[in-house]
């Protein structure tokens, strides 16, 4: 297990000192304070506009670096041959695509982890300043599942990413390729479920074609920022089989990217 | 059981059967024209294209088998290293990459190397690097690990001939360890100077093995292939 290490080693020595790491960073603040300039236009329910607005742009950003930042380091991996120098030391090509996505996973993680408390607590400050007609409780504590359900969903799509790697050598393609899936993805729930609540006027085919999607495809579908403020309630169960559905599709798409990277030539 | 076993290597229609053997302690030189399939060989030894024909063996074993791995040093013909890390902060990736498997002499032989090359640059972003800095650095991560087979794609292109001199001294004195060498060039005098034997490559055929004897001698057998081959472009 020490080349997972070695690979999360690789991912903070080498992706964090990139500069467009620190561009997305910026942008990420900028966006920050633009979702506080739209909450002003709001003429009622301030909070909700902030934390919509603030929240929106936190995925937004995650899922920017999720699919760009595994995107670039596999794509220049195999584009400048570092690979070749990589597979030459005693990793397997399995190995080498398990890594490098707990490496990513990792970096995903601490991201998540600080661009939501950033948003947090910016949000909160913010809150303090609303008045209390237009003003919401934020639930401090359920930023924890929140940042649990984004993160899953920027692995998610990370997996995504690598397991069209391993067999497409466009960087565009891949990049394409990816942003389907998870558009796609990110729609099918919404459309699962509307096709069941009027289920009477689709016909079979259709809803057949709706569930077998719902089922193949990953839910990309983050929790809303509802929860913040008490506006959504917290389906557990729901949650936390969301969470296995996402784990366990990103653990499949992981080992067949590594059985397909195994057998094409580099 | 020898250190590089090749036979009857097939690639599509570039390589189109090589049979070879490398003994221990051997340095072997692999020359050929432009395109005749020097690198495509390489890769089908280091496992990163699979044959359509024939197999390699390295140490008795089959060269994509991870056991192996640890005795191989490689160096690809361009190499491209993470520019954003420091040469130190890739040697420390690589010696977590071979965990425990590697003895604990690696720094001690990285600091060996470092002299040998002339590098005093590690700490610096290898983005910095220049093209003759970056192939020296790049030899001595291949080196680190103390390897028994040694696998060079043009080690001495893009080098400056002071940097050429170091290289060479390093492959004897790697000779003088024990190593196995194999090498691609299109320099006949690096053949002369450091090889036992020679591989001569065109068309995707390893036409000829000789022992490497004086360049004068080397570069008629190899322009004879030439011509008999009808190849008109030449390194």
């Amino acid at each position: 297990m020490g080349y997972l290490r070695a690979f999360i080693y690789l991912v903070f020595k080498e992706s964090i000192r990139r500069k467009t790491f620190y561009g997305t960073l910026l942008l990420f603040i900028i966006t920050l304070l633009i979702s506080r300039i739209l909450m002003s236009f709001a003429l009622q329910d301030l909070t909700k506009s902030l934390i919509d607005f603030s929240f929106a742009f936190l995925k937004f950003f995650i899922m920017f670096i999720a699919l760009f930042v595994t995107a670039d380091i596999m794509a220049d991996d195999l584009r400048k041959r570092t690979v070749y120098i990589l597979l030459s030391k005693n990793i397997t090509r399995e190995e080498y695509i398990y890594g490098r996505f707990t490496g990513i996973l990792v970096l995903l993680l601490i991201a998540t982890i600080v661009l939501s408390l950033i948003t947090l607590l910016f949000s909160y400050i913010n809150n303090l300043t609303i008045q209390p007609a237009y003003k919401k409780e934020i639930v401090l504590i359920n930023i924890i599942p929140f940042m649990l359900s984004l993160w899953t969903k920027s692995f998610l799509l990370s997996s995504v990413v690598i397991f069209f790697f391993s067999f497409i050598d466009s960087y565009i393609l891949i990049i394409f390729s990816s942003l389907i899936v998870y558009m796609a993805g990110s729609s099918i729930e919404n459309i699962y479920y509307f096709v069941e609540l009027y289920s009477d006027k689709f016909t079979a085919l259709t809803r057949y074609t709706v569930t077998l999607m719902f089922y193949l495809l990953p839910n990309m579908s983050s929790l809303s920022s509802d929860i913040l403020i008490n506006l959504a309630e917290l389906n557990m169960s729901k949650f936390l089989l969301d969470t296995l559905k996402s784990v366990s599709y990103s653990a499949l798409l992981i080992l067949t990217a590594g059985y397909i990277f195994k057998r094409r030539d580099l | 059981m020898h250190p590089l076993e090749i036979k009857g290597l097939k690639y599509k229609d570039i390589i189109k059967g090589i049979d070879l053997e490398v003994t221990k302690g051997e340095v072997f030189g692999f020359i050929g024209p432009n395109g005749a399939g020097k690198t495509t060989t390489i890769k089908l030894i280091m496992g990163f294209l699979k044959p359509s024909g024939g197999y390699i063996k390295i140490f008795g074993k089959d060269n994509r088998d991870k056991s192996i791995k640890l005795k191989i040093g490689y160096m690809p013909e361009k190499p491209f290293l993470y520019e954003n890390m420091s040469g130190r902060d890739f040697l420390k990736f690589n010696f977590m990459l071979f965990g425990d498997s590697v003895d604990g002499n690696y720094w001690e032989r990285v600091k060996e190397l470092s002299e040998h090359l002339e590098i005093n640059y590690l700490d610096k972003r290898i983005g910095t690097y220049s093209k003759g800095m970056l192939q020296r650095f790049t030899l001595l991560q291949s080196l680190a690990h103390d390897p028994d087979l040694i696998i060079l794609d043009e080690p001495m292109s893009g080098l400056d001939p002071i940097g050429r001199k170091l290289v060479r001294e390093l492959i004897l004195s790697l000779k003088e360890k024990g190593k196995t060498l194999f090498f691609s060039t299109h320099i006949l005098p690096d053949i002369e100077a450091l090889c036992d034997r020679a591989g001569i490559i065109i068309k995707g055929e390893l036409v000829h093995t000789l022992n490497a004897s004086s360049s004068s001698e080397i570069e008629k057998i190899f322009m004879e292939y030439i011509d008999r081959m009808g190849v008109k472009e030449i390194y």
